[in-house]
């Protein structure tokens, strides 16, 4: 029956196509005369658009090309098809065959500003679901003839478009290309996510460090495709893709280009000397705790020593206990819906902190220590720096349980030799500090623009 | 290992000479020279710069006749095949045994002012991982880290300036009290500090810069390191009484752990634990300039077996010498070797480039 040819008469048609789809009610079926002739419009009510419908109809009721400007069904598989995907099929009487219009319905999300990547002041709109509207937003603020677009298709299965951003002359031409052959090959390979894509891009850079950059503000974008980056974009995915990275792009907010110079630096500052902190602060207090007691000075000793005195386990075991439930909370509450996450966040927070310390199982300080790092890890605004973050912090820990300081200086100078040899793309990531660039650091950590410094000499 | 081209930029050169220079003998240094120079130990650590300024100008002298020479090429154009085949592996014999000098010295130091407890030949270990992953790395990453790890350098400015409150100058006045022989010995005293500029006769064809400019980039490193010597000993010359420091081995740190601040009890601790970046700098280039050479002259073998062979040599060797007075016995030979290796052998290739005005070959 479904391949059953498509009937001259109107009639038989409509009954076959009501049987089809069980007599559903969101399905319309409507008689109307067409240039003269009987005509039959079939659509999903709750697929098709009906703004696009009357339109189309109205062109076709004009008489302009009708022929050519669709295409054409002939069988009853073909069009129940066409129908459920959205579309609207027109049989006309006496003709065995039906004019599909394309009149499927797009809801987009609008453009909203990103959750996870919010400034206090600045542009307040975000990329979506949807390619073209995200180029578009990048073109928008990017007005020149040199943003060059790519498109490629990648993904065996779901066949997924790709858009390469770039500006023609400052980005790097071999990167480029380099990119471009990747994707070729991507085109047999299952691809369900532009991580995906990404990782394989960049597979042969072996890091912990996060090698490439989302970001969902194309204010964001656009101020990294003027400084030469690449931009990866994916249909159904609302965030772009910066390569190459450096390090200190992760301390970046928009915010921070807003303000004036003073508190656009302090506040990356700030982020930076937090980034260090929540990466050694734990480890500090495990080092002095273990090994180096003299250095608490005379006057805090006291302190010190009544909080840990009663507490059963080594410094290393109790800074673990406290970390992990840190995690623990944090990990539980990332998805829940916001009253959920804040009871968690109490009961986890408030209520497992103090009836741990009261229980005596481990210190005050620790508390403190653990709770600080914490806070200081959430300041800095990649999601991705931050998960680095929490997973070096551990070694760095065992290092200071081991050796004490000399741990920590081991561990971190190897942390930071690591970043010094990191290469993704050809591009040094710890650049400016490594290669190291002078020029280069005024403008990336102290925020002193280009355009600035020009001004001034003038 | 060859093609790794000029990778290393002239300022790179600058910290690369400095960071090697500095290493596990800055917080002895005042003390080494104190016991022969006394007060004046500063006039020697000032003679000793310009005794390796000289012997930059030799080194350069060399690599102005072989610009595009390796150290091996060298070797044999001036002394034929085998002899300086031979000459090649009493360097790589040298470089081991200063960094299997330098690891000895640094367990014996950490254990000594940090982790009594700990055994040494763990903290060997320690260092030994952190120098065999920066080693097997490209030279230029590593310049770049060293122009990093500068920064410690300021640290120890920064605390020795702090020192200069309680200064008492009569300590080393009357300059020259201690006559011009002893002042003289203290520079033999002081030379094994001043170890590392003979890598620039290795290091030479991967700077990216002309011959001028090295020597410019060298000679100013060497100003710079003089000047940094000299303040420190003087400090620890000015800061601590002649009877202190002839009990003192290791001046630098005691001068810190005198100090006691408002939030740090202790300074030395923190002071002590940043000078092991100071140790793993040195080590890492001794390192590899011993992986370089050896791969350089046996063209087999992999860089990753070669580099952990070499570690494991230097190890052993490290393991009998954590000792204080084997270490002291040794080392007191040992700068024997040292100026044989900087002055003495460097020389003889001058002296045959010189008089026999050999040259590099164009190709």
């Amino acid at each position: 029956m479904p391949y059953d040819e498509l009937q001259e008469t109107l009639a038989e048609n409509k009954q076959t196509l009501e049987k089809v789809f069980q007599h559903t009610e969101d399905l319309q079926v409507q008689m109307m005369t067409l240039q003269e002739k009987k005509a039959l419009v079939c659509s999903l009510k709750t697929m098709a658009d009906d703004q696009k419908i009357v339109q189309q109809l109205t062109t076709m009721e004009a008489g302009i090309s009708l022929k050519e400007m669709s295409e054409k069904v002939t069988n009853i598989q073909d069009m129940v098809e066409a129908i459920l995907l959205g579309n609207t099929v027109v049989l006309v009487e006496g003709k065995q065959e039906g004019i599909v219009l394309q009149t499927a319905q797009e809801h987009e999300r609008s453009p909203d500003e990103p959750e996870n990547e919010r400034v206090v002041q600045g542009a307040h709109n975000g990329f979506i679901e949807n390619l073209d509207v995200n180029i578009h937003l990048i073109r928008r603020r990017l007005k020149q003839e040199d943003l060059h677009v790519t498109y490629k298709t990648v993904g065996k299965e779901t066949e997924n478009n790709v858009a390469i951003v770039y500006l023609k002359g400052k980005a790097n031409e071999e990167t480029i290309q380099y990119i471009e052959d990747q994707l070729e090959v991507m085109q047999q390979k299952k691809v369900r996510v532009i991580g995906e894509l990404v990782n394989y891009l960049l597979r042969h850079v072996k890091t912990i460090f996060p090698k490439k950059l989302y970001t969902e503000r194309p204010d964001r974008t656009t101020a990294y495709l003027t400084e030469g980056k690449i931009a990866i974009l994916m249909d159904n995915s609302a965030i772009a893709c910066i390569v190459p990275i450096s390090f200190f792009a992760f301390f970046q907010s928009p915010d921070d280009f807003n303000e004036q110079i003073y508190d656009g630096t302090l506040f990356r500052f700030i982020r930076l000397a937090s980034f260090i902190g929540a990466l050694i602060f734990p480890a500090t207090y495990i080092a002095i705790i273990t090994y180096h007691f003299e250095i608490i000075p005379f006057e805090m000793i006291t302190l010190v020593k009544n909080s840990i005195e009663t507490v059963p386990f080594p410094p290393f075991f109790e800074a673990f206990i406290m970390i992990v439930t840190i995690e623990l909370i944090r990990e539980a509450g990332i998805r829940l819906p916001s009253p959920i996450g804040q009871t968690i966040g109490i009961v986890g927070g408030i209520i497992i902190g103090e009836a741990v310390v009261t229980a005596g199982l481990v210190s005050n300080v620790v508390v403190i220590v653990i709770a600080l790092t914490a806070i200081m890890s959430f300041t800095i605004a990649s999601y991705e720096m931050g998960n680095t973050l929490r997973i070096l912090s551990f070694p760095i820990m065992v290092a200071a349980a081991l050796f004490g300081f000399v741990g920590i200086v081991a561990s971190t100078l190897i942390i930071l030799f690591h970043l010094c040899k990191v290469k993704v793309l050809n591009t040094p990531y710890f650049f400016p500090l490594a290669p190291f660039d002078f020029a280069s650091i005024k403008r990336i950590l102290f925020r002193i623009h280009r355009e600035t410094m020009d001004v001034k000499k003038k | 290992m060859n093609n790794e081209g000029k990778t290393i930029l002239s300022y790179q050169l600058f910290f690369l000479l400095i960071q090697t220079q500095i290493g596990v003998s800055i917080v002895s240094l005042p003390h080494d020279v104190f016991n022969t120079a006394k007060g004046d130990g500063w006039i020697s650590v000032l003679l000793t710069g310009v005794v390796v300024q000289c012997i930059i100008f030799m080194y350069m002298f060399i690599i102005k006749r072989f610009p595009t020479y390796s150290w091996k090429q060298v070797c044999e154009a001036l002394f034929g095949k085998v002899i300086g085949k031979f000459i090649v592996l009493l360097y790589i014999l040298y470089f081991i045994c200063l960094a299997s000098m330098t690891l000895a010295k640094y367990a014996l130091l950490l254990s000594a002012w940090m982790m009594p407890r700990t055994p040494s030949w763990v903290l060997l270990l320690l260092m030994l991982i952190i120098v065999l992953y920066i080693v097997t790395a490209k030279l230029e990453a590593i310049a770049q880290f060293y122009v990093l790890t500068s920064v410690i350098l300021l640290v120890y400015i920064g605390f020795n300036i702090y020192a200069w409150k309680e200064a008492n100058l009569t300590f080393i006045l009357p300059i020259g009290q201690s006559g011009v022989p002893h002042i003289l010995e203290g520079i033999i005293k002081v030379f094994p500090s001043f170890s590392g500029i003979e890598l620039l006769l290795i290091l030479h064809i991967f700077v990216h810069a002309e011959k001028r400019e090295i020597l410019k980039v060298a000679t100013i490193s060497n100003v710079c390191l003089t000047i940094f010597y000299t303040f420190i000993t003087l400090t620890s010359l000015v800061f601590l009484s002649p009877k202190e420091l002839k009990l003192v081995p290791e001046p630098v740190l005691y001068l810190v752990k005198s100090f006691s601040f408002k939030i740090i009890e202790r300074p030395d601790l923190i002071f002590t634990s940043i000078w092991i970046v100071l140790v793993a700098t040195t080590l890492t280039m001794f390192i590899y300039a011993t992986k370089y050479l050896s791969l350089h002259m046996y063209k087999k073998g992999k860089s990753q077996f070669v580099t952990i062979f070499l570690l494991v040599v230097c190890y052993i060797i490290a393991i009998p010498l954590r000792k204080v007075y084997i270490l002291q016995t040794v080392s007191e030979y040992f700068q024997y070797a040292i100026i044989a290796f900087m002055v003495v052998l460097p020389l003889i290739f001058f002296l045959i480039t010189f008089i026999f005005s050999k040259k590099e070959v164009e190709q």
